[in-house]
């Protein structure tokens, strides 16, 4: 399990390195015309990223004995929480794809700022756990 | 990916990761809500269990059963639930079409 986890955050890791670099290449060699298509692709992947660890976040379980509130409200805030992140990675990506850089910039930090406020509030929501069994 | 379609084409297991999505549930719990056999339930569990969409913890003597769902296969679930998708024909669809053999051999 350990195992696979790292290897897909290795693979992330060159996809993201060798697509920047590669693409880079491309640029300088006169084959795509965009100076700005290597930074796009770059973040979009990023944006992909977000997406793809926001879809794992519901499937990470911790022992219900270990869990310190209720396991219904933990389940529920996990199942927000990546449904916020898949969200804002898919709009992360498409922001980049398809916006000029000057509004994609903004935008996008925008983007991740509310994802992450929207599960700080969904989280501070529910302080009042029920004490567990 | 093949085990959580077929774990999905089944509505008696639809209908318990709906349950689920409300909060962890006990198996005999998720048994009473359905009018069939335990080791109909049983076999069931099985097959969620190996796609991976639930989860079994022992807590004593009680097994509790808990969604293990990714937001893709989340997804997908709602997808099903709301076109409607079997794999298998609806009994009561085929009772009739046999239905209508008869009277086409009768005739």
């Amino acid at each position: 399990m350990v195992r696979r986890q790292i290897g897909g955050s290795l693979l992330f890791a060159a996809l993201m390195l060798g697509a920047s670099w590669g693409l880079k290449q491309l640029v300088a060699a006169g084959v795509i015309d965009d100076p700005q298509f290597p930074q796009r692709v770059t973040m979009a992947i990023i944006g992909a990223m977000l997406a793809f660890l926001g879809n794992a976040i519901p499937k990470t379980l911790t022992p219900m004995a270990a869990t310190r509130c209720d396991p219904a409200k933990m389940q529920s805030l996990q199942r927000f929480a990546g449904y916020a992140w898949v969200i804002t990675g898919l709009i992360f990506s498409l922001v980049w794809l398809f916006l000029p850089k000057p509004a994609a910039q903004p935008l996008s930090v925008m983007v991740v700022l509310f994802g992450t406020l929207a599960v700080a509030v969904r989280i501070s929501g529910r302080k009042r756990f029920t004490p567990a069994r | 990916m093949n085990a959580v379609f077929k774990a999905l084409s089944d509505p008696t297991r639809r209908r318990v990761l709906q349950l689920l999505r409300e909060r962890p549930m006990t198996a005999g719990d998720l048994a009473d809500q359905f009018v069939v056999a335990k080791s109909t339930m049983s076999a069931h569990f099985s097959v969620l269990q190996a796609a991976g969409l639930i989860d079994a913890e022992k807590a004593g003597r009680t097994v509790y059963y808990r969604l293990k769902m990714s937001v893709l296969e989340d997804a997908l679930l709602g997808f099903v639930q709301t076109f409607g998708w079997d794999m298998k024909p609806d009994p009561a669809r085929r009772a009739r079409a046999g239905g209508r053999r008869a009277l086409k051999g009768e005739a």
